[in-house]
């Protein structure tokens, strides 16, 4: 393909204007379907062929709407010294141009525009704020310490992007120098430093992660159990628990803080253990339950029931019988309905039947409605429940 | 001048200065369509959503597809969505107590597994039965729960939702590739917008393959598919021409339920879809409106026009005429629940401006009507002027055509998606016919819907999908 273009580079530098239209257009096509060796040759062809030059030119002088594209076409073929133009795009342009000039320092992700970046902050963070993160986050990605002065800016809502994308790009060193700043007025801005401080702390933060698990605001409270069980840490563990058995107000919370708990133990047995005799209502459990079945834990035990590894096999139905006795079972009674091995069907009645809490047994006769039931697991489950075949 | 005369007479005054209402509003309309037309490649060219599919800005979500017995499309729309170009996506199909075999044919197609979900019933539903998740395909989760109606099945995928935002979608339409990146993009550029709309196209006539329009055209045949060539002049209308002036108010009323994206929180806030109300797109974003108002919250509900979604139109006159009864009995029904933001200045220009344009539009059939049996009559008996007779009939009929070929010349120099002369010229004919035919039977099904509606009906009228497989197999 590059040879392909290579061919036509001569003619090109005489073509007329609407032609070069075209073959930029051309390479600007090919660009992010290109393999990262293409890519390169690519905007070397974009340099090579008067392309680059031409658009900083446009940059410079051209219309709004005209520097805006330059500035976009520039920055997707990483032309870094177009740094200064662009930056003086974002603080002259307005609507679109503006946005141009954002979205291009974003793909152009040049350490440099920070301090332009955060500048428009106060101008622009009841709109585009959501650009200006993205942009600051790829801009700081290799040195983030570049944030850090920001974070003690004056404007709460400055402060708050600043931190949301230290989150992003924080780095262990940074840890002495964030920590201040989880006690932040600004509850958007304890957030995202908790965030930040959970994904590269060490056990040194944990007392602060702990006692922002108990924040008034919700997402800070959200943020510090997500945080809590990325850090990874035993002593964790306990805020965790409480977190969840506090009955959080916030559903997310509860959710995240059963996550969290699933990442730090990987033990689905001892957690639900842990929760049935410690919870004073379902809603942790169900928080964990359903965690458990997006990660495919259930199911996969519910395959594994009859394992011919004897550890497998006893820790698979181990947790099966946790989940009937809490009576967390819906897929339980659903790989009865449904399951494609028969012989796991048949076990999974058995073990169904000796563990069922009396209360729980007219989950058990609902099965029998299921027109899925094979003639064999319904008389399986009809013998268990008392019902004779006359009856039937 | 006899008292009849005199009421008479006025009464055709009234119904001029009605109709020049009415069209001075879609003037606005005609011209701010234009100058976005104008605008709109300058727009795709600093759009790079190649950029955007990358971006940190880009926010996740969650698309909800509510399906009624729709045992002939869902699989295939859900295999759709999930091909939609975006970075971070959820599906949640909720069915709505379905008689057929929607579920099983989810199952079965899907691999689902019955899971035990946390459910919070933030907004109150009709129990659920189950919840499935897919073991092909991480990022599906459905929902069986007990008929309640589109609005109850989504207020419950609306509960289970994770995501900041979510976007509704019909089980019959057929969204673009990268119509999410593109219905989003106002969201990244502004923190402000609450909610994003896009184009609902009608899909008859297209080729549909994999979930996709493969091929755009207009339905072959000439006579028996104007019912459906009507709609696609009416739906460019309705889209193309008539809501980016609204857009621009912040005055959007309509987010279609077959493609619109919302910010969750919002929704959750406003109390979600009423299950009460006949239209409930409509009563959602005035519901929207109010609270957002009322809190004294910056915000933006935008249209945007190059994301598109085709969707599956009646092609038979009665399911029709239920669908048009009901959109009109909808919005008495909005206006009439809505009646206390009429005028308020705490609700601004929606109050003084777009609720009460919409009330011309509730009456405009019963003008319409009236009109055509009492003008003629006081012209011929010579109590009417006869330069303002033709300024009548200008009105009552030449600027509805105008309307209907401006909305298809539009779509042929900015958006261009029937590319053949031969699908250009048909819809010019078929734009140039809407208003002496067409037009003339949906006055009186909006007749007999304010009617019903003053009769206190407000039922759903079911309409019976072909399938696109079904489609690909007739055509």
């Amino acid at each position: 393909m590059v040879q392909a273009l290579e061919q036509r580079r001569q003619g090109l530098r005489v073509a007329p204007p609407m032609y070069r239209g075209l073959a930029e257009e051309e390479l600007l096509r090919r660009l992010p379907d290109a393999s990262q060796e293409n890519r390169a040759m690519l905007r070397q062809l974009f340099r090579d062929w008067g392309f680059l030059a031409d658009r900083q030119r446009r940059l410079r002088q051209a219309s709004l709407g005209q520097r805006a594209y330059s500035a976009l076409v520039l920055a997707q073929m990483q032309a870094h010294e177009a740094l200064p133009d662009i930056v003086r795009l974002l603080r002259e342009g307005k609507g679109e141009s503006r946005l141009a000039a954002l979205c291009a320092l974003d793909l152009l992700a040049h350490p440099e525009a920070t301090d332009a970046l955060v500048e428009l902050l106060p101008i622009v963070k009841q709109t585009s704020w959501r650009l200006v993160w993205s942009a600051l986050t790829n801009c700081c990605r290799q040195e983030p310490e570049r944030l850090l002065p920001h974070l003690a800016h004056p404007d709460p809502q400055v402060r708050a992007v600043v931190a949301a994308a230290i989150a992003e790009v924080a780095r262990p060193e940074m840890v002495k120098d964030l920590k201040p700043f989880a006690d932040d007025p600004e509850p958007e801005v304890r957030a995202k430093i908790v965030r930040a401080l959970g994904r590269v702390g060490d056990s040194s933060v944990l007392p602060i992660l702990m006692n922002r698990a108990h924040d008034p605001v919700w997402y800070v409270r959200l943020q510090a159990v997500g945080a809590l069980g990325e850090l990874g840490d035993w002593h964790a563990a306990e805020t965790l628990v409480l977190a969840i058995r506090i009955r959080d107000s916030h559903l997310l919370v509860r959710q995240k803080a059963a996550r969290a708990l699933y990442t730090l133990w990987r033990d689905p047995i001892a957690l639900l253990e842990l929760l049935r005799q410690g919870a004073p209502d379902r809603y942790a459990l169900e928080a964990l339950v359903a965690e458990m079945e997006r990660q495919g834990v259930i199911w996969e035990a519910i395959n594994r029931v009859n394992s011919p590894l004897p550890t497998v096999r006893e820790h698979s139905r181990k947790l099966v019988r946790l989940l009937v006795e809490v009576r967390a079972y819906a897929s339980v009674l659903y790989a009865i309905e449904m399951h494609p091995d028969s012989a796991v069907r048949q076990t999974l009645v058995e073990l169904v039947a000796r563990w069922l809490p009396p209360e729980g047994h007219l989950d058990f006769v609902q099965v029998l409605a299921s027109p899925y039931l094979d003639p064999a697991t319904r008389r399986s489950i009809e013998k268990v429940v008392g019902f004779s075949e006359g009856r039937q | 001048m006899n008292w009849a005369q005199f009421i008479l007479v006025h009464f055709s005054y009234f119904i001029l200065a009605f109709y020049i209402s009415l069209y001075a509003v879609n003037l606005y309309l005609v011209f701010s369509s234009a100058y976005d037309a104008l605008r709109q490649p300058r727009r795709l060219r600093l759009a790079v959503f190649d950029w955007q599919y990358r971006s940190l800005a880009t926010p996740p979500i969650t698309v909800l597809m509510p399906a009624y017995n729709e045992e002939a499309t869902v699989v295939e729309s859900v295999r759709a969505l999930l091909g939609l170009r975006y970075p971070r996506l959820e599906v949640i199909v909720v069915n709505d107590g379905s008689d057929d075999n929607t579920l099983d044919e989810l199952i079965r197609s899907f691999s689902l597994r019955r899971a035990d979900l946390v459910y919070e019933p933030l907004l109150p539903t009709q129990p659920l039965r189950g919840t499935y998740l897919s073991t092909l395909d991480s990022r599906l989760l459905v929902i069986d729960k007990a008929r309640g109606g589109k609005s109850d099945a989504l207020n419950a995928g609306i509960n289970l939702a994770r995501t900041p935002w979510v976007c509704s979608v019909d089980a019959d339409s057929v969204l673009e590739e990268d119509a999410l990146l593109r219905v989003i993009r106002p969201v990244v550029e502004d923190a402000r917008v609450v909610a994003s709309s896009g184009v609902v196209r009608v899909v008859n006539g297209c080729q549909v393959a994999g979930g996709r329009v493969t091929q755009v055209q207009l339905p072959r045949q000439w006579l028996r598919g104007w019912l459906v060539m009507i709609q696609v002049v009416e739906y460019l209308r309705g889209f193309i021409q008539g809501r980016l002036g609204w857009s621009w108010l912040n005055g959007v009323m309509i987010i279609a339920g077959a493609f619109g994206v919302f910010r969750t929180d919002v929704l959750r806030q406003v109390g979600g879809y009423s299950s009460a109300a006949v239209t409930e797109d409509m009563e959602v974003v005035v519901r929207i409106h109010r609270h957002l108002h009322r809190q004294r919250q910056p915000y933006r509900i935008v249209f945007v026009p190059d994301p598109v979604c085709w969707t599956e139109v009646p092609s038979a006159l009665s399911p029709l005429a239920r669908q048009r009864r009901r959109w009109h009995r909808g919005l008495a029904q909005v206006l009439w629940l809505h009646r206390d933001l009429f005028f308020r200045p705490y609700i601004g220009l929606i109050g003084f401006f777009v609720l009460p344009y919409f009330v011309l539009e509730l009456v405009a059939p019963l003008v319409e009507v009236l009109g055509y049996a009492i003008v003629p009559v006081i012209w011929a008996l010579g109590w009417l002027s006869g330069e303002v007779f033709l300024l009548y009939l200008t009105l009552a009929f030449l600027l509805g055509i105008f309307l209907s070929l401006w909305a298809v010349l539009l779509e042929e120099f900015s958006y261009r998606r029937y590319a053949s002369w031969k699908d250009l010229f048909k819809l010019l004919l078929y734009a140039l016919m809407e208003f002496p035919t067409a037009h003339l039977i949906v006055v009186t099904w909006r007749l007999q819907a304010l009617y019903q509606f003053l009769r206190g009906r407000g039922e759903w009228g079911l309409q019976q999908r072909i399938g696109f497989r079904a489609r690909l197999s007739s055509s």
